[in-house]
């Protein structure tokens, strides 16, 4: 064997190895999966979707690996068969509303539903952000997706983007997730800048009245009745998060709301998240798309805060009993880091004032109009 | 062992930067070889273009060579009506089933092009990120047909953005109604059981 032939075989060796296919855009999506390690492990920020998300970034840009593409045959590979049949065909994000509903306690949505218009309000953003995309050149299909993300809703965004700009999906839910965990660092500056002291130190009633299991019984029906007949558009993820909230109040299959709500959204959320991460293919996101997409969603979630702040002192203007306007910051629907975020910045102003539960219909309210939102842009293009 | 995992990183980052190395000579090679076959390909180099784009593209890559107005196709054989800024007018000789017909075809290769189907013309409009908005092919119902195609507008854009938020409002304010005469009814009927005297 010649020196020529020995070093021919350590080439072809070398070429079945992912080192010979190395470019600095995969070291570079590498650091960004990384990163959401780090944020989830290290910092704690939303860790049950970081880092499947983080851990899917990481693993699918190691060159040559079979996990998101397609075989010779055409058959999609692991992480490809995930994606395509959870989030391209909308199952995933379904399912998470599923459980979201099997989840969710309506109850001070019901005591108090004026704050539903909270919820409205906190998605002037997503209309906002819409008008900066055409401006700068995405077409409608693409500010519509993008647009959501302020909603503060990962599931909705995902739903749109995979009907609308299936090419953003990476983008705007890393986008989506990225600012739900940030939501500490991004809603009080917004919140101070846009109420005055006094405002800040509206009391407001500590506990709200007793919402009995009958109103919770009958709150997933009229929604999901209203919901269908105004904007059927949005039902699959509506009607899930109706369905899921019927099993839990209805009190009689405890089992089946267990699961949905328990291990069924544990599997759901790794699915969703690994697939996610794994679509962040380092061709795919690091191109300016992607990268202004990042940039617009923060200025959208900014909006959508203060579009809920707006939407309280306007509604403080006609009603008897005021709204402490930093509830209006929980109108965007990450729950419960929102609702937190407003009662630790209450009793920063006065220690007596308690306003978890009304933040929390608020967000409750934010987490109908997001879809209602979604349902509007998707309305558009149907 | 400090030591060993030093001399592990250093040998890893030279692994790295050798392949690096590699791979770009490598894609340098191939990228060459690709400049020399794009070179001599002339027809279809704009549909290659559109494939290669990730995301919407502009109509004009994809439709059929010929007359063309911001981009969207234009029927040949047609008198000019009438030209704004804002649209063009033409008409056909021809019924209106083969303008449509030809217009479907010549769109064909767009995925962004939504067909809505009206009473009085043929809507399509672009949802993609072409300057034209839409191209509606009237059914006048005789031998002529007049096609309009319309550029992207602000006022469109806006008026349909402000329906939709107003249109949150009102679903949420219709839920916030029914949840008030539920409750209301609920109550109602509660407290007339209460009151009811218990039978004997």
């Amino acid at each position: 064997m010649s020196w020529s032939e020995i070093l021919d075989l350590l080439i072809g060796t070398f070429q079945t190895t992912g080192l010979g296919f190395m470019t600095w855009k995969v070291i570079v999506m590498w650091c960004i999966g990384l990163f959401f390690l780090y944020l989830a492990i290290v910092k704690g920020f939303e860790p049950n979707l970081l880092v499947p998300i983080g851990f899917g970034i990481f693993l699918v840009n190691f060159p040559n690996t079979p996990l998101f593409g397609f075989t010779e045959d055409g058959h999609p590979q692991l992480l490809q068969f995930f994606y395509k049949y959870g989030i391209i065909w909308e199952l995933l994000p379904c399912l998470i509303f599923l459980g979201l509903g099997a989840l969710t306690d309506f109850g001070p949505l019901i005591a108090n539903p004026k704050m539903l218009l909270i919820g409205a309000g906190a998605q002037l953003g997503v209309f906002v952000t819409f008008t900066g995309m055409i401006l700068l050149g995405f077409s409608i299909k693409e500010a519509a997706s993008v647009g959501i993300i302020g909603g503060a809703d990962g599931p909705t965004t995902i739903y749109l983007t995979a009907r609308l700009a299936p090419h953003l999906l990476s983008a705007n839910t890393l986008a989506a997730y990225s600012y739900m965990s940030m939501v500490p660092l991004i809603q009080p500056p917004v919140m101070r800048l846009l109420t005055t002291k006094e405002e800040r130190l509206i009391r407001m009633k500590p506990t709200l009245r007793h919402v009995s299991p009958t109103e919770k019984v009958l709150f997933p029906l009229i929604c999901g009745g209203i919901v269908a007949l105004l904007i059927p558009a949005v039902m699959p993820l509506m009607g899930m998060f109706m369905f899921g909230n019927l099993m839990r109040e209805s009190g009689v299959v405890p089992r089946l709301s267990k699961t949905i709500g328990g291990p069924m959204m544990d599997v759901v959320t790794v699915l969703l998240g690994v697939s996610i991460g794994a679509s962040m293919q380092a061709e795919v996101f690091l191109t300016p798309k992607p990268l202004t997409v990042f940039g617009l969603g923060l200025l959208d979630f900014m909006v959508c805060t203060a579009g809920g702040i707006f939407t309280v002192k306007i509604m403080n203007l006609f009603i008897k009993e005021k709204i402490n306007p930093i509830i209006g910051i929980s109108g965007v629907s990450a729950i419960p880091m929102s609702p937190r975020v407003a009662q630790v910045w209450g009793q920063k102003y006065d220690k007596q004032n308690y306003l978890l539960m009304h933040a929390m219909g608020a967000c409750l309210g934010g987490s109908i109009g997001s879809p209602a939102a979604a349902g509007m842009l998707l309305a558009m293009f149907d | 062992m400090k030591r060993l995992g030093f001399c592990l990183a250093i040998t890893l980052t030279i692994f790295i930067l050798l392949a690096l190395s590699i791979s770009n000579s490598i894609a340098s090679q191939e990228q060459a070889k690709e400049t020399v076959q794009t070179a001599t390909k002339t027809e279809g180099e704009l549909s290659q273009k559109a494939k290669k784009t990730i995301g919407p593209i502009d109509s004009s890559l994809v439709i059929p060579k010929g007359p063309q107005w911001l981009g969207a196709p234009i029927m040949p054989d047609g008198t000019k009506i009438k030209e704004e800024p804002g649209r063009l007018i033409t008409e056909y000789n021809l019924p209106y089933d083969k303008v449509l017909t030809w217009y479907k075809e010549a769109l064909q290769k767009y995925p962004d092009a939504r067909y809505r189907d009206w009473k009085e013309e043929v809507y399509i409009e672009d949802q993609g990120v072409s300057k034209w908005h839409s191209i509606g092919i009237h059914k006048t119902g005789g031998p002529k047909t007049q096609v309009v195609i319309k550029k992207d507008n602000w006022s469109w854009i806006m008026a349909t953005l402000f329906i939709r938020f107003v249109g949150v409002f009102v679903v949420l304010l219709v839920l916030w109604v029914a949840l008030n005469i539920a409750i209301f009814i609920m109550r109602k009927s509660i407290k007339e059981k209460k009151v009811k005297p218990a039978p004997a």
